[in-house]
């Protein structure tokens, strides 16, 4: 059995820029735990059915108790980076603020010098005009019509060749995500890498702690950082007897489509590519508090988005090729939780809330406005009673649990800094145990963050190091 | 007082009233079971499947038809779309308490019907209409397995040749193909937007 200077569970946005900075400087000492596979760019065969299955939680079926949200996650080395849009926004300014009301002190100089290192290491860039597909043009061309803000977002992609597959793995290794940036990283610089091996429970052993895996048997080492996602970092932790769970948010998503007399191929091209942030509120907007991504997404998942079914479910799969989508990133204000269910498995917890659905709302309201100013025919709604409209839904549009199709890909909280975790993510009353994921953020964050994941992860490596 | 004591008496009433619900769909489901009645026949070998029975089969198969539609039908009859085969390979993904309580909740589906007719036997435009009625109901649990029923059965539905190619237009994978991956829509850019 050897013993290790670190354990990192977990390879994702958290977990791998943390194994890459410790491995600098203990090499070999670092091992990363990880329960995904570790797939290779040929691995990624863009049969999207069959990919969910392999990459996605719960085969894209993760989601709350009650089947009102689905919480997207991934089962792979590099995490949900793995599947995501590969989009990168800079951390707000207003993260530092809000932080504060939970007794967590953020140096904006520190963080600013460790995004800049990780855009370096993911390669990130502005994303050219050339590189817009036809339904993110429209989103753009509709905001520009209608006064709103929009921009070009920025990826952490080289050499894109633009198929349309980013949800299910990058079969050309062009996105940078964390089983190309900073996982090999790692390893090159001595880190061992477990991956399909779960950590099943922690223990504490001295100053250090056991690892009991369900592939490796028994690891252990000086220091654990968990960083295994707001679903399994909480459950890890209830597992093991320390007090997680509470606190979850999420960006909540829910969708638009517009429809144009023109074919747009929504599965041609970089999915996610622009961005309207006029109704943010970050970046020193005070808005409502959400952003419209433009995004396109293959059949299997699109058919998953609208609610309908029969004849109604029908036409609408029909006028796939016609229709540009937008994708709420609403910061949510709703408080969930994760506990623990029979045999130990997660249980996810996220109430539906006024603040939360009048926002929703009115996120349908605006796509609407800018579908119809972009030209569309008509505005497709992910809402299970009112489908398609061709002027924006009234303002008491039912917005119920389950009568509208939501999901969270950003998650939040469940072992928060400030409650579970110290301001730097050490996990209160225990020694040497780090949580270093989203899982620690106290706030829903208001736009796409992996890249403050990563350096907000790298700033508790330096704090460990220096405490070594 | 008053008022909170009227409220906790309704909820009361509406638990009982869901509970008894509930308990005449579960009788309805063990005669059922009992007696071995199944909706229809089933075109593949059941030991394709790990967790659904024949009757759940042809449950599922029921509920497939109706949430995808009349394009649905003959790929199904075709042997070429398997529904029943991909909610047991969602099943096999879950919890076992998960999978058992999808498994009863397909067995509800069938028989939370009025009278004695089960879903698997009424009309399609009825099929359609009960469907819409799980999806916006007020319990969870309704919500829950039309939310599983529907992911299982429309995505295994796109991604058959007949729902991606065939309804949806869409051309297949660039690996293994030969379509070239990039964009096909030219679009003029207005310098209006950024």
């Amino acid at each position: 059995m050897s013993r290790y200077k670190a354990i990192v569970i977990g390879s994702g946005a958290g977990g791998a820029p943390v194994a890459h900075r410790l491995a600098e400087f203990w090499g070999g000492g670092v091992a990363i735990v990880e329960a995904g596979e570790h797939f290779k760019a040929s691995d990624f065969t863009q049969r999207e059915y069959e990919m969910v299955n392999k990459l996605y939680a719960g085969g894209g079926l993760q989601g709350t108790e009650d089947g009102s949200v689905g919480f997207i996650g991934a089962k792979a080395v590099g995490g949900s980076t793995v599947i995501n849009d590969a989009i990168c926004f800079k951390p707000p300014k207003e993260m530092v603020e809000r932080w504060k009301r939970y007794g967590v002190d953020v140096d904006w100089g520190e963080l600013s010098q460790q995004v800049a290192q990780v855009e370096q290491f993911m390669r990130v860039s502005d994303l050219p005009r050339t590189m817009i597909n036809a339904p993110n043009y429209k989103l753009g061309l509709g905001a520009a019509r209608m006064g709103w803000h929009g921009e070009r977002l920025r990826h952490n992609s080289v050499g894109c060749v633009q198929c349309g597959f980013r949800h299910t793995g990058c079969a050309y290794n062009a996105k940078q995500s964390m089983n190309l940036s900073f996982v090999p990283k790692a390893v090159a610089a001595g880190a061992t890498l477990f991956p399909q091996t779960r950590a099943l429970t922690l223990e504490a052993d001295g100053d250090g702690w056991k690892v009991h895996t369900d592939t490796q048997g028994e690891l252990t080492a000086d220091v654990v950082v968990v960083c295994a996602g707001v679903v399994q970092t909480p459950r890890l932790l209830l597992a093991s007897g320390i007090d997680a769970g509470q606190g979850v948010q999420a960006h909540l998503s829910t969708l638009a489509w517009g429809e144009f007399d023109e074919v747009l191929d929504p599965f041609n091209g970089i999915p996610m590519s622009y961005g309207v942030l006029e109704f943010a509120d970050v970046y020193g907007r005070t808005g409502p508090g959400y952003v419209i991504e433009g995004v396109s997404v293959q059949p299997v998942t699109f058919s998953v988005q609208s609610l309908a079914e029969g004849p109604t479910k029908q036409e609408i799969l029909e006028r796939y090729r016609h229709l540009a989508g937008a994708l709420c990133v609403l910061r949510s204000k709703a408080r969930g939780s994760i506990s623990l269910g029979a045999g130990g498995r997660p249980v996810i917890h996220y109430p539906t809330i006024p603040e939360d659905t009048e926002r929703l709302r009115h996120f349908y309201q605006r796509a609407t406005e800018l579908y119809l100013a972009a030209g569309a025919k008509r505005v497709l709604l992910a809402h299970g009673s009112t489908r398609w409209v061709t002027e924006p839904p009234a303002g008491d549009l039912p917005m119920v649990a389950g009568g509208f199709y939501q999901y969270a890909a950003h998650q939040f909280g469940g072992a928060c800094r400030g409650t579970t975790l110290d301001g730097e993510g050490r996990v209160k009353g225990q020694k040497n145990l780090w949580v270093l994921d989203a899982s620690g953020f106290p706030e829903a964050l208001g736009v796409n963050p992996q890249v403050t994941i990563a350096a907000v992860a790298r700033i508790g490596a330096e704090r460990i190091l220096a405490g070594s | 007082m008053a008022e909170q004591a009227n409220k906790l008496r309704r909820r009361d009433f509406l638990k009982a009233g869901v509970a008894g619900l509930a308990g005449l769909a579960a009788l309805k489901v063990g005669a059922r079971v009992l007696w071995g009645a199944a909706p229809g026949p089933a075109p593949l070998p059941l030991s394709r499947l790990h967790h659904l029975s024949a009757r759940q089969e042809a449950i599922v198969t029921a509920v497939a038809l109706a949430m995808v539609g009349p394009a649905a039908a003959p790929a199904y009859i075709a042997g070429d779309w398997d529904p029943a085969g991909h909610v047991d390979n969602v099943m096999s993904g879950l919890a076992p308490d998960q999978a058992q309580a999808l498994g009863l909740g397909i067995h509800l589906l069938e028989e939370w019907t009025m009278g004695v007719t089960g879903f698997s036997r009424l009309s399609t435009e009825n099929q359609v209409a009960f469907l819409a009625g799980w999806r916006t109901s007020s319990l969870a649990l309704k919500r829950t397995v039309w939310g599983a029923l529907h992911a299982a059965t429309v995505s295994s539905f796109s991604a058959v040749d007949a729902g991606s190619k065939g309804l949806m237009g869409h051309p297949g994978p660039c690996l293994g193909t030969g379509r070239p991956p990039g964009q096909t829509v030219q679009f003029e850019w207005d310098e209006a937007v950024p």
